[in-house]
């Protein structure tokens, strides 16, 4: 390492530094994992499922206890075969049952994938769960146990969870389901519902007074049926719906607090309601049949406020056609104004009349900024139903990758740039694609910013949900 | 290091006496630093004897970085009036990229990474260094983990053994 003492030499020592990386140094005061404080060994450890972290024990001297009080447990039966679960019970039984109350958990996380085969009484999750609530726990994530409803009573009284993330199966008359909650600190709730009496899933929303994020992931609607949501204070909403009930077509939400809701959903639910606040949308449909057209335009009619909206739409695998258009802009289908849109994104496969659909949103949308239009082949192999490939190409204008399969186009309040991609995209869906070409190599000031990719994953960025 | 000459010049000096001179902007990453200026305005020259200067170049590295995508979101919010999320996206993904290569370093560069840190309150290369190092003991034996962090054995047979059965699920191999 070249010394200088001059205090302009940074660019230099940088650069030698840089040379050095990855040789090992051959230094006197070498330090390593063991010279580091306690505490940082600590965290270092709580970043390790329990199992890994026990193992540090033999390592030196100075390891044996560090491992005994990290903030966070993580337990996984996985680890363990079947004939030595009771390792796995001695292991929380060590780590967590014997734990003093002075050292305090955080969190804790329970993945049980073959345990509930073996064990009949659940006395000892219960003392586990009672334990971890003494010891003050803020987080705690449980998966795969699907008869986790016995323990519903003792998970929802942790008084000091903060977040709670829970697979569950509720019977639909279930006697066990708490009637009251201790859950006030509560701030994120990520469920896996299977059965649920819907009475019940409200009136605990209705109790957690705190929550924020709410993850519902509903496995199918057949069983049971939930058509409304509503919470004071929920400001994240993602939720899926895996099957749908062709029953039953609406979905009210009034979520006053609301400011970014995330949708999976087959495109047939009809969902209204009041979300006042709401910022950011990303949706997307699945399985798609033409005539729930009108379902997707009424629900962008009660978001229509959002400053962001990604829009993403499949279409039923037994189409014989792509669907006319992802939205419905006939006259008297109350296409929304969208006042305050500023980002735009639409995954679709695109084809004239979505095209048609796009600049009739642009006319709608007064303050937009950017739009990314993505194109997406369904899934389904179009020549087992009988089509031809061209009918599922891409429509969208020519980008500077030469191709047709994204498009991304800012600078939009700009309305010269408006303009330019207006008359873009209509000469795009008149097909007059050699005019669009000599249109294009006149270098528009139009920004294409194009990636090459392999269809985007859901929602492309427009909205993080961490 | 070609900075305009409106920005303030703070310089560092690391524990064998090298000095790196930073914009104020960068040496604030530093939340130890950032403290020290609050407390008082005029300091333009910081003494680090916990750093050494090929750590210290590492940390500022960082910094700068992490300034400078800092800045570049700024300036395109400033442009454009409003962050465009997809830029955005990518830019973080960038950043990520970079922080791992970052993180190809040898084990004792990481826990002198580690140690200063803390020890200068840099949030973000702490955790990132922190995970670095849990990442390395996954799925390793202990045998294994002594080898990769240089750890000497102290202890005796006998007093491993005890050890291992106090714990023995911790020792059994999954299968």
């Amino acid at each position: 390492m070249a010394s200088s003492s001059s205090s302009t030499a940074i660019a230099m020592n940088l650069e030698t530094v840089f040379q050095d990386r990855g040789s090992p140094k051959k230094k006197a005061n070498q330090i390593s994992l063991s010279y580091l404080p306690d505490e940082l060994i600590i965290t270092i450890l709580s970043l390790l499922p329990t199992r890994t972290a026990v193992r540090t024990s033999v390592l030196c001297h100075r390891f044996q206890h560090l491992w005994e009080a990290p903030p966070s447990l993580q337990f996984n039966s996985k680890d363990f075969t079947l004939s030595k679960i009771d390792q796995f019970v001695a292991m929380i039984d060590h780590a967590l049952i014997c734990r003093s109350p002075s050292q305090p958990l955080q969190s804790l996380r329970l993945e049980l994938s073959r345990y509930q085969k073996i064990h009949k009484d659940d006395s000892f999750l219960c003392s586990l769960l009672v334990q971890a609530h003494s010891l003050g726990l803020r987080h705690l994530t449980i998966e795969n146990l699907w008869y986790v409803v016995n323990f519903l009573p003792t998970i929802f009284s942790i008084d000091s969870l903060e977040s709670l993330s829970l697979p569950i199966i509720i019977p639909y008359r279930f006697d066990g389901f708490p009637s009251r909650f201790g859950l006030t600190c509560l701030r994120s709730l990520s469920l896996r519902l299977y059965l649920i009496d819907s009475a019940k899933l409200h009136q605990l929303l209705s109790e957690l007074c705190s929550l924020e994020d709410l993850y519902l992931h509903i496995k199918s609607m057949d069983r049971f049926i939930l058509s409304s949501l509503s919470s004071q204070t929920i400001r994240k909403l993602h939720l899926t719906i895996g099957t749908g009930n062709p029953e039953f077509k609406t979905f009210r939400l009034f979520l006053p607090s609301l400011e970014l809701f995330h949708l999976e959903n087959l495109g047939f639910l009809h969902i209204h309601g009041e979300v006042p606040l709401l910022k950011r949308a990303l949706i997307s449909l699945y399985e798609v049949h033409a005539e729930d057209v009108n379902a997707v335009t009424k629900m962008l009619n009660c978001i229509s406020h959002v400053e962001e909206l990604s829009l993403h739409v499949t279409e039923y695998w037994g189409e014989k056609n792509p669907i006319p258009s992802f939205i419905s802009f006939k006259p008297g289908n109350n296409m929304p104004i969208f006042p305050n849109l500023k980002h735009l994104g639409v995954g679709r496969c695109f084809h004239e009349h979505d095209i048609e659909a796009v600049i009739m949103m642009l006319h709608k949308c007064p303050v937009l900024e950017s739009v990314m239009l993505v194109h997406e082949v369904p899934n389904f192999h179009h020549t087992e139903i009988g089509m031809k490939a061209k009918d599922w190409e891409s429509k969208l204008p020519l980008n500077d990758d030469g191709n047709c399969s994204y498009a991304y186009c800012t600078n939009l309040h700009l309305g010269e740039n408006r303009k330019e991609l207006v008359e873009l995209l209509r000469n795009r869906s008149a097909s007059k694609s050699s005019f669009f070409e000599d249109k294009v190599e006149s270098s528009t000031p139009i920004y294409f910013e194009i990636k090459r990719h392999k269809g985007l994953p859901v929602g492309f960025g427009f909205c993080d949900l961490c | 290091m070609a900075r305009s000459s409106t920005e303030n010049m703070i310089t560092l000096m690391s524990s064998d006496g090298e000095e790196f001179m930073v914009t104020e902007k960068v040496a604030r990453e530093c939340t130890t630093i950032r403290n020290m200026l609050e407390d008082d305005c005029v300091i333009t020259n910081i003494p680090l004897p916990n750093v050494t200067s090929d750590i210290l170049s590492m940390v500022i590295e960082y910094c700068m970085e992490h300034v400078a995508a800092a800045e570049k979101a700024a300036a395109e919010t400033a442009e454009k009036g409003s962050s465009s999320a997809p830029a955005a996206a990518k830019a973080n993904k960038d950043l990520e990229e970079w922080d791992k290569a970052f993180m190809n370093v040898d084990v004792y560069t990481l826990c002198d990474l580690i140690l200063a840190a803390n020890y200068l309150n840099v949030s973000g290369l702490l955790d990132l260094t922190i995970q670095t190092a849990a990442n390395l003991i996954k799925g390793k034996s202990p045998e294994q983990i002594r080898k990769t962090f240089h750890i000497q054995n102290d202890l005796s047979l006998e007093e491993e053994e005890k050890i291992r059965s106090q714990t023995p699920w911790a020792f059994e191999k999954s299968e």
